[in-house]
């Protein structure tokens, strides 16, 4: 059994932890010390003190709750692990809080009632300061495990946000409305990939990362502009010594990104959704297995890249048996034909589930991993 | 000429709205409560179009949770999972036809908020057409396409006919027929479709507004149809493209009001732009009108973007 294939990691997020509740009463305390004690942490009167009054510290809190999550993830046995993003209330409002030239101008809908913060550039972006380094600093001196730190790309801070700086400076210039809007989208997804994102890598980097998460499901929103997607990636990540991983996630086709993710020679990995796409039937078939269809396809595509497969949906509390996760990795190392390029998470963030579910979720992802690491 | 305005599609909730439904969903307030907070908000809406100076009127869809959420009440439909809506940043519930459809009493008229619209005669209603539900739906019944559009524009045209309100238009958004295109033998159930909403009402106006415009080749086929105006999306794909390809009308819609930016387009280049989209076309009107559903911006910006419509309204070229 080699221990060095299918290693598992988290795409990111677990739901914020209730300790970050504005107001808690004694009774959740008094689970929230459990639940500590539970992780294995023992010294817990200072949270418990902090939770007491807990308007005061909220920093000291967002520590606690990373804390809980290091030590899920531990207890679980990913391999690779970080904080479950705690101190991040959401992967593009936080950012936006440390980048100048963004104003929230209000909230779209996403779907139903369900509505999101949309900000509009009005002047270059400029970064105040790094915005993960000091949440990689805590998790390296709380655990002893592989750590990956997720960040928010690029190209999706630009698809997400109104372009209305970069859109009125190319207006009229090009006589064609099309491409003045390329333009524009082009130029504040490079400029956010070399005066935001870059130096947010280098302070990781510097600090001790080496293996980083580029999270942009934007990235095949428009298929025009895989181009800019690509370029913004180049930018950020060019003469960085680092591991690079970029998760994207449901997406209507993710083979429009070939062939120009091969030209992001930084990039090792590509983090992909796929169990959201699959049947529950056990089996190695093409046809229970449909959901990892694109796996042909991108073994066509490159032989370098590895992919980061997922195996769980992180849209449903139904915990997917060992079994079946055993069968897609085992199907996906069947198309690879190498195990070593396979390593094992969840579709996406778990952010909208419980951490119980998480949990129970990852446990069976392990297991699962551990399984098929007999089996090839 | 005198340029006329009007504003089609989703339009985004108010706060207000967004808290009434909320706490309807938790039950803190009741469906007649909630009929309120809507009424409420859509003669906000049409208070605010009439003073843009708008040739039609319309209640915002507020009751829409997406273009084709009503029809899954039709029978044989249901919702299905969230689908991203185009390139856009916003999900639409995916209907899933697992039976013959069939009207099994009104729908679109229980999504218009007709007392609003009622007291104005320049009221309007945008539906989506058949097509664009058949392109966008699981269909997991029937074995040809031209059977599920007939059963469903059939159920739409009978949820029209019932419709106590009296509208100057129907605006027809066909979003995937831009996006995807139109095949000739879907072309002739859409002409049919269209004609049975023009004989619906004598002096109707039919208006077809197309959006996320990728292949401006299929509008050759739209000089045979037999609709009154044809509204075109031109912020999503290549404008020049798709001038090229405009048919032989006589009556346009521009769709220059771009909802994908919160950039606010200054009158004077709108003015050119258009002067240029007519400069080599023999027109007997021309409207401009948002390039897709005001929805897809906060409601703040939505309701700059109307106000650059107040500008070009009535404006001469």
């Amino acid at each position: 059994m080699n221990s060095e294939y299918f290693l598992t990691q988290e795409i990111g997020s677990l739901s914020r932890h209730k300790m970050l509740k504005d107001e808690l009463d004694e009774k959740e305390i008094e689970e929230i010390i459990a639940e500590g004690k539970e992780l294995g942490l023992v010294d817990l009167d200072e949270l418990k003190r902090i939770l007491r009054n807990n308007k005061e510290n909220k920093s000291k809190i967002e520590e606690y709750s990373s804390l809980f999550a290091i030590k899920l993830f531990e207890k679980v046995g990913l391999d690779i692990i970080f904080n479950g993003e705690q101190p991040r209330k959401e992967m593009y409002h936080y950012p936006l809080q440390f980048i100048e030239g963004f104003r929230f101008v209000g909230e779209a809908r996403v779907f139903d009632n369900q509505y999101f913060p949309k900000a509009e550039v009005f002047e270059p972006p400029r970064l105040r300061e790094p915005y993960h380094t000091r949440e990689f600093i805590f998790v390296k001196s709380n655990t002893k495990k592989r750590i990956k730190v997720p960040i928010t790309g690029a190209y999706t801070l630009a698809d997400w946000s109104y372009n209305s700086y970069y859109q009125k400076k190319w207006i009229g210039k090009l006589n064609d409305y099309f491409k003045e809007k390329y333009e524009a989208k082009r130029e504040l997804a490079i400029e956010l990939a070399k005066h935001v994102i870059r130096p947010n890598l280098i302070s990781l980097v510097e600090n001790g990362a080496d293996y980083i998460q580029i999270d942009e499901p934007a990235a095949t929103t428009v298929p025009e502009e895989i181009p800019i997607f690509i370029e913004s990636l180049i930018e950020s990540t060019k003469g960085i010594n680092c591991k690079f991983s970029v998760h994207i996630c449901f997406s209507r086709d993710y083979r429009i990104l070939f062939p120009h993710i091969l030209e992001a020679k930084n990039i090792s990995q590509l983090a992909l959704e796929m169990a959201n796409r699959d049947t529950l039937e056990r089996g190695l078939d093409d046809e229970s297995r449909k959901g990892y269809s694109f796996l042909k396809f991108f073994n066509e595509q490159t032989q370098e890249l590895e992919i980061g497969l997922g195996v769980v949906d992180v849209h449903t509390d139904f915990i997917e048996p060992v079994d079946l996760v055993r069968d897609r990795i085992l199907f996906a190392s069947k198309i690879l034909k190498d195990p070593s390029r396979i390593y094992v998470n969840p579709d996406c963030g778990l952010r909208t589930r419980t951490w119980k579910v998480a949990k129970a979720k990852l446990e069976s992802m392990v297991r699962a991993a551990k399984e098929a690491r007999k089996l090839v | 000429m005198r340029l006329k305005t009007f504003v089609s599609g989703l339009m985004p909730r108010s706060k207000e709205l967004r808290r009434a439904l909320r706490s309807y969903q938790k039950g803190n307030i009741d469906a007649a409560t909630l009929e309120k907070s809507y009424i409420e908000e859509a003669e906000k809406y049409i208070s605010i179009q009439k003073d843009a100076g708008c040739e039609f009127i319309q209640d915002g869809m507020l009751k829409w949770q997406d273009l084709l959420r009503p029809l899954c009440n039709y029978g044989g439909v249901k919702e299905g999972t969230l689908i991203r809506w185009f390139e856009t940043n916003f999900f639409y519930r995916m209907p899933i036809v697992e039976d013959k459809i069939t009207y099994k009493g009104p729908v679109i008229s229980n999504h218009v908020i007709t007392s609003s619209l009622k007291k104005d005669s320049k009221s309007s209603l945008t539906i989506p057409d058949p097509i664009t539900f058949a392109i966008l739906c699981e269909n997991r019944y029937y074995n040809k396409i031209s059977e599920l559009v007939s059963d469903l524009s059939n159920a739409m045209i009978r949820d029209l006919e019932i419709l106590d309100l009296d509208v100057k238009a129907i605006i027809i958004h066909s979003p995937a027929i831009g996006y995807f295109g139109i095949e000739n033998e879907d072309m002739n159930l859409f002409a049919d479709f269209l004609k049975q909403v023009g004989s619906l009402k004598k002096g109707i106006k039919v208006i077809v507004h197309l959006s996320f415009i990728k292949n401006p080749r299929i509008l050759n086929s739209f000089s045979k149809l037999e609709l009154d105006t044809l509204s075109l999306d031109l912020c999503y794909g290549n404008r020049l493209e798709i001038l090229k390809y405009i048919p032989d009308v006589s009556s346009l819609s521009l769709g220059l009001i771009d909802v994908s930016t919160s950039f606010i387009e200054d009158k004077e280049y709108l003015i050119f732009e258009i002067n240029r989209i007519l400069s080599s076309r023999n027109l007997r009107e021309v409207y401009v009108t948002n390039s897709t559903d005001l929805d897809l911006l906060p409601y703040e910006v939505a309701l700059q973007k109307i106000n650059i419509l107040k500008e070009l309204s009535n404006y001469e070229l």
